[in-house]
């Protein structure tokens, strides 16, 4: 290999070597470009919040990428530790805003599990119908942005149409449309309105001709598939060192499900599908993400017909204090698996909350995924990991 | 996949136990609550049990990983992995080392990938420094300029110190809170010290409550002077002057009376005087409501009595008391609330200097005794959700001046009384 300055008069190229520039060529003539170091986010619209990737690049090639987080730090553990274990169900709610009654219900189920509180039958029901209708919503939404950033702009309007809809039955119930707080310790807020069962019966009929009318959208298309299939290929050790979950760990083939391997409120008497992938590729997260949702709608109709009658809420003593010790509850959250390992010195607030969410470790695994990938790919791997920022950040 | 790996699932007794056998002295101690075994491992040799954890135990999969404060002894850090085929975990527990001056710990990274971020985000939060990791700095998640460990205890939440929690009941437990934060006091280790906690909470309440009420006498008082045809700018610093009163009660900052005035944005110099006189006056002409007055629970001349407390206060305002405005203020032009102010949006309070409803602080004072008495605080839903109007109670003195009440509201807080 030698060094030596571009010949001058040389055909220039579209970020090729400059007249003047320092280049390497190798023994072989082929014409070696300079690394280039290259700054995406922190606002980048593909990065669906602001997480900040910082790339080396060698020609397409992406030798090294490293993301840099903490934009949306919020400090949420120590606020926790300044909050009645009610009030923190309100601020669990926030940092993943696309998964908010998922995360209620780990804050709701560690507290009642310390405390030893019986939790009615109906409220347990309606929680898993609930968090199945949450995980419908943050799913439409991913498949639809994944689409948009892979050139596809029909999906999204498709899915924004149904997520309207399905907002608008929870929001009679919650009386929110993204925070929900509708979980309480030892309960819910209040029961199912009048004619939510029917209308959330009637969309999960709906959903499953939308679903199929997303797959003919989607999964037939030759350039979403040239741009997904063998892209970003994650090996299962790779996934279990870095505490990947959801649908990243699923498309591994590792078929790991907080609501099948340790079960919480109902999930113990529905039937849980997990669908699972076999390559481990952006196609198959996608694909998983696809049928998850599938499996979720059936969750939701087995609720419906099961769903007891009874109290939602059981009386609870004026002030809420866990007893001294320590639990980990994990919930299977839209992204992955999330947990909340709470101390308590037994007091009103807890000593200290910590957060394990799903994005967090989920990010931490794209440097290896990036690795040596084209630069064109980097999009299609990054929008295939299913994250959010304000999850990662805390 | 090694032979050696267990294949079948344990219960968590026998988990523990096989733990206890395999690694006799590495493991000091392996309990089971809530079905969860918690493994305490000698810091020295938490790399080889994590070790033993994913080679024999098959427990490849990463969960979490962090820290905790464990006051004057120090920190700890727990690890919990996961084993997804027989679908048991273990949280492996260690103090770390260093005490709360130094801690230091050997990382876990070269064990787990996924160690080396959530380690990151222990240092960051914690302080605690991984022997062998690549990488620690920059700091994960807050700035790099970040000063302080914010999840140690003694990091106190910015907008706690510049404004003490607005709700009738602290979740913290009020005075608990402080002694929480010291490493070394237990909280709650000690029942006297907490009774004795509420016991000054209630007695603060009461002295609220006390000083709402004279404070209501005060406005009667003035608006008979009106009646009476006093000037109008007698009126407001009469206002002024009940304010000031308010604000004597909790940090006396006023240091002359004319300070006080100048504090509450009024120019009017000698407002005490010309607001005492002007009691004096309409108590002379109109002894019935002088009398009503003193059934009204407030001594006849309390707005007299108030004028001159507030003249009067001695001058402490040496020292910045973070509970007020003023005193906040102070505060925030130190390097402590600079810092707090790069972690949260607590100096926001301070520089809106958020203005409570007119007609709020009595009601509220007097609620917050009932709750120092030990009556009903509220009787269900979200604990603070009640925050919103109870702002600033000690705040009065931020207002330029209490807008005088109506005619039918000092019918209707009559009423409540």
């Amino acid at each position: 290999m030698s060094e030596t300055l571009a010949r001058p008069g040389a055909p220039v190229l579209p970020g090729g070597p400059q007249e003047g520039m320092l280049v390497e060529v190798r023994d072989g003539g082929e014409i070696d470009t300079a690394h280039m170091n290259l700054n995406v986010g922190p606002a980048h619209p593909a990065t669906h919040g602001v997480l900040r990737l910082v790339v080396d690049l060698d020609g397409e090639k992406i030798i090294r990428a490293q993301p840099v987080i903490g934009y949306m730090h919020r400090g949420f553990e120590k606020l926790a530790e300044d909050r009645d274990y009610r009030q923190i169900i309100a601020l669990v709610n926030r940092h993943d805003w696309l998964s908010a009654f998922c995360n209620e219900i780990g804050v709701a189920v560690a507290v009642e599990r310390m405390m030893e509180l019986e939790v009615p039958d109906r409220a347990q029901w309606i929680r898993v119908m609930m968090a199945e209708w949450n995980r419908i919503l943050n799913h439409l939404l991913l498949l639809g942005s994944y689409a948009l950033e892979l050139g596809a702009l029909t999906p999204m309007f498709y899915t924004v149409r149904e997520r309207e809809d399905i907002q608008n039955i929870l929001e009679s119930a919650t009386g929110g449309r993204l925070h929900f707080t509708y979980c309480r310790v030892g309960g819910l807020k209040e029961d199912l309105p009048r004619g939510f069962l029917a209308a959330s019966a009637d969309m999960a009929v709906r959903m499953k001709t939308c679903i199929a009318q997303y797959e003919d959208l989607l999964l037939g298309n030759e350039i979403f598939l040239a741009r997904t299939k063998n892209v970003g290929v994650l090996p299962q050790a790779v996934a279990l060192d870095y505490g990947v979950t959801g649908c990243a760990l699923h498309a591994t083939g590792i078929a790991e499900d907080v609501r099948v391997s340790e079960p919480y409120c109902a999930y113990d008497r529905v039937k849980v599908r997990v669908p699972t992938g076999t390559n481990g590729d952006s196609f198959d997260r996608f694909k998983v993400l696809m049928e998850r949702m599938k499996a979720s709608v059936d969750i939701i109709e087995q609720v419906a017909d099961n769903l007891p009658s009874g109290p939602v809420n059981i009386k609870l003593p004026k002030v809420v204090k866990a007893p001294e010790g320590s639990i980990y509850v994990r919930t299977e959250n839209p992204l992955g698996q999330g947990g909340y390992y709470l101390v308590s010195d037994g007091q009103k607030t807890p000593w200290r909350m910590k957060m394990r969410t799903p994005s967090f470790s989920n990010v931490q695994a794209i440097p290896y995924l990036l690795q040596d990938q084209l630069m064109a790919d980097m999009i299609a791997i990054l929008g295939s990991v299913f994250f959010v920022v304000g999850d990662v950040d805390r | 996949m090694p032979e050696s790996i267990t294949q079948e699932t344990m219960a968590p007794d026998a988990l523990a136990t096989h733990f206890r056998e395999q690694l006799g002295e590495r493991v000091v101690s392996a309990d089971v609550a809530y079905d969860q075994v918690t493994v305490t491992v000698d810091p020295a040799s938490l790399g080889q049990v994590a070790l033993f954890c994913k080679q024999q135990l098959g427990m490849t999969f990463f969960d979490f990983l962090g820290g905790i404060d464990e006051r004057e002894e120090g920190f700890s850090i727990v690890v919990r992995v996961y084993n997804h085929r027989t679908r048991q975990a273990v949280t492996l527990k260690a103090m770390v080392p260093g005490g709360r001056e130094e801690p230091r710990i050997a990382t876990l990274s070269d064990v787990y990938a996924g160690a080396n971020w959530h380690e990151r985000e222990t240092y960051d939060m914690f302080g605690i420094v991984f022997e062998g990791h690549p990488a620690l700095l920059p700091r994960i998640l807050t700035v790099e300029n970040f000063e302080g460990w914010p999840l140690r205890k003694e990091f106190k939440l910015a907008s706690r110190i510049v404004k003490p929690w607005p709700g009738a009941k602290e979740p913290g437990g009020g005075e608990d809170e402080e002694k929480k934060a010291e490493p070394g006091a237990a909280p709650g280790a000690d029942p006297d010290d907490r009774a004795a906690g509420a016991k000054a909470k209630a007695e603060r309440a009461k002295v609220k409550a006390a000083a709402a009420r004279k404070r209501k006498a005060e406005e009667k008082a003035q608006q008979q002077a009106e009646e009476s045809g006093e000037p109008a700018d007698t009126e407001t610093s009469a206002d002024v002057a009940a304010d000031a009163e308010t604000s004597a009660d909790v940090a006396a900052d006023a240091e002359t009376p004319a300070d006080g005035a100048a504090d509450a944005e009024t120019p009017a110099d000698g407002a005490a005087d010309a607001e005492t006189s002007a009691v004096e006056e309409t108590a002379a002409e109109d002894p019935d409501r002088a009398s009503e007055e003193s059934v009204d629970d407030a001594e006849p001349g309390s707005a007299r009595d108030a004028a001159a407390a507030a003249a009067g206060q001695p001058t402490k305002a040496d020292t910045p008391d973070p509970t007020t405005p003023e005193g906040a203020a102070q505060i925030a032009d130190t390097a402590v609330a600079k810092d707090a102010a790069a972690g949260t949006t607590a100096g926001q309070d301070v520089a809106t200097g958020e203005q409570a409803g007119s007609d709020e602080p009595e009601r509220d004072a007097e609620a917050e005794a009932e709750v120092g008495d030990g009556g009903p605080a509220q009787d269900s839903g979200t604990p603070g959700v009640e925050a919103e109007g109870v702002h600033d109670l000690d705040d009065s003195s931020a207002r330029p001046s209490i807008p005088r009440p109506s005619e039918d509201d000092l019918l209707e807080s009559d009423d409540d009384e």
